[in-house]
């Protein structure tokens, strides 16, 4: 049973996973082919924070290589574990993962479209060079969420049997596309490979790409936790939440386009990475219940957790050589969907 | 006042409810009877506001409904559903506290944690307060969702001159007839506290006992309306059920028995 934590003792709840977050942090700067102590890290963000001239010689490795992707890690986890969270209360269900039910496909395939259909109208430099693909990449997010939405409704109620299959669909149909676009159309320097839009990678993130992902999960998550209390109501059904005085429409839109932009955001630079949006609310709700005014803040942050510790083990188990990200959350997500799926069999009546 | 004036609304081609006017006054129990597919629960989306009627208007305090924001005309009436589909597991008294949802922002001297306790203690529910939803049975979470609406009407707080509303929609479902009395009996100390009160029901007998005024519909029509004593006749009762009814009295109160019809 989950631990029913008051309301004015919840904020330690945020301090632990915040000092958890930051201590794995710390420690995943250490970790890679070349070993750095702890007081090295702390010289180089000394050094970096006081603009200081002299750098000592492990500065590039941390500064350039593994800051930015450990900070990516931990802006995509926040960002996807909250979009998982959004959509589960949106869908009232806790199976409603943005990786399962085609958000993520429909995210891919947008970006394959920026990246091989954009350029070949002519539309390409400037400032398209760096905004073409998120923006497909967001566009085809709000778009198949719009849509699996409006499928899975029947009669004010979401049918859990049509949210899923709509995914299987999705993802059948953005799979297939995205495969032919790969091997058929595109150069190999157009696009990334097939793994990288199914499994997901954080090789190689670099600080400008960092920013330009803040620039969106930034605002959406902190417009998110703003949502708690709507989507509270909103776990009653919409004619409940209306009752209750929540303005449905207003919200389900905003839920709608806030979790799909990062979604989208996510996909375009580090692929199609499982499971988090499933696995980091269900720990919350486990442990502290499902009210989303704890989950909200907490999934970003236990979301961010098991990115963070997912991609050091996808750069340091095979190293030199990199493992696909995906495939360790799936490791620990799939199983996760199965006993979700066990637990709500009566419901699936298809 | 809440009213419903001369509403229609249709589902496609099948007109549910027809015609109808009625007044939810403040400090008043109205009951809403009539057989299944009447149009009752219809009826009550239109007074909600949760559908526009096609024709006619629903006013409150002489307002036409939609020009209320969600949040201004959730502060004053609830509506308890027929049925629920929260699927999560809260406990009961976070469910509760969901009544006060849409007070949250607006009047800080009023103690919440002190409504919900007291809409616990009226609804009967007190008691397991600390358990979790879906582990109750269907009569015992009908209970927490009276409880909810009542603590979303509770009088007392924020203006007074604003009257309060409270829809339920077949409140006795599944509740054994110790609480379906409590239940009414809390609609009814409700309305003595100048909440207007609108309940659908099965039970005749409920409403003769606990309601002022009734509307009886049928295939979406008014058929009867006014004082419980006047329009819940015997005659009323066989012609719009197709059942034999008789009214007897039992130490002044009316009670109408139905009786099984020989074939």
């Amino acid at each position: 049973m989950p631990l029913r934590i008051p309301e004015k003792r919840r904020i330690w709840i945020h301090v632990a996973l915040l000092f958890i977050l930051l201590m794995l942090a710390w420690a995943a700067l250490g970790i890679g082919p070349t070993k750095i102590s702890w007081g090295e890290i702390g010289q180089v963000l000394l050094d970096r924070m006081t603009f200081s001239s002299e750098k000592i010689a492990v500065d590039p490795i941390i500064w350039q290589l593994r800051l930015p992707r450990i900070v990516m890690a931990i802006l995509v986890g926040a960002g996807l574990a909250v979009a998982g969270a959004l959509m589960q209360g949106l869908f009232r269900n806790p199976l409603a993962d943005p990786g399962l039910i085609g958000v993520s496909s429909g995210s891919a395939m947008g970006a394959v479209v920026g990246i091989i259909i954009l350029p070949s109208m002519g539309l390409t430099g400037g400032w398209l060079t760096f905004a073409a693909t998120p923006i497909c990449a967001m566009a085809g997010g709000v778009g198949i969420t719009f849509l699996i939405y409006q499928l899975s409704r029947v009669g004010g109620r979401i049918h859990v049997a049509s949210m899923l299959l709509t995914g299987i669909a999705v993802n059948a149909i953005g799979g297939a596309l995205i495969g032919l676009a790969v091997t058929k159309i595109a150069t190999a320097e157009q696009l990334q490979s097939l793994t990288f839009w199914s499994l997901g990678s954080l090789n190689g993130i670099l600080w400008p790409v960092v920013g330009i992902t803040a620039i969106i999960l930034v605002p959406g998550l902190i417009a998110s936790m703003w949502l708690g209390r709507p989507l509270n109501a909103f776990l009653f059904g919409e004619l409940e939440a209306y009752h209750l005085g929540v303005d449905v429409p207003f919200i389900k839109r905003l839920v709608i386009v806030i979790s799909a932009l990062m979604v989208g955001i996510t996909v375009a630079f580090t692929g199609g990475i499982g499971f988090i949006g499933l696995v980091a609310p269900h720990i919350i709700r486990l442990s502290f219940g499902p009210d989303h005014r704890l989950l909200l803040p907490a999934c970003a942050m236990s979301g961010a957790i098991l990115l963070l510790i997912a991609d050091t083990a996808a750069r340091t188990i095979a190293a030199p050589a990199e493992l696909q990200i995906g495939i360790l959350t799936a490791i620990i997500g799939g199983p996760f969907f199965l006993m979700l799926l066990l637990k709500n069999r009566k419901e699936l009546s298809i | 006042m809440l009213c419903a004036d001369k509403v229609s609304f249709s589902y496609g081609r099948r007109t549910v409810v027809d015609n109808v006017s009625l007044a939810v006054e403040p400090g008043k129990v109205i009951a809403i009877l009539g057989p299944n597919g009447a149009g009752k629960t219809s009826l009550f989306r239109l007074l909600s506001g949760g559908e526009e009627p096609e024709e006619g208007t629903v006013t409150l305090d002489g307002k036409p409904l939609k020009s209320f924001a969600a949040e201004a005309l959730a502060r004053r009436r609830s509506v308890l559903p027929q049925t629920s589909q929260l699927g999560f597991n809260f406990t009961v008294r976070e469910v509760v506290e969901m009544g006060r949802l849409p007070h949250a922002r607006v009047d800080k001297s009023v103690d919440e944690e002190a409504v919900v306790e007291q809409a616990m203690a009226q609804a009967d529910i007190g008691n397991f307060a600390e358990r979790h939803f879906l582990s109750l049975s269907g009569g015992e979470r009908q209970r927490v969702h009276l409880a909810r609406c009542l603590a979303q009407v509770w009088p007392g707080d924020s203006t007074p001159a604003e009257s309060r509303y409270l829809l339920l929609d077949e409140p006795t479902n599944n509740l054994d007839i110790s609480h379906q009395h409590t239940c009414l009996r809390e609609a009814r100390l409700l309305a003595t506290k100048g909440v207007g009160v609108a309940c659908i029901l099965h039970d005749f007998n409920l409403a003769l006992a606990y309601a002022d005024t009734c509307v009886v519909l049928f295939d979406g029509m008014v058929r009867a309306s006014g004082t419980v004593a006047t329009a819940l006749t015997a005659e009323v009762i066989s012609d719009v059920f197709g059942v034999e009814a008789t009214m007897i009295e039992h130490e002044g109160q009316r009670v109408l028995v139905t009786l099984a019809r020989p074939d």
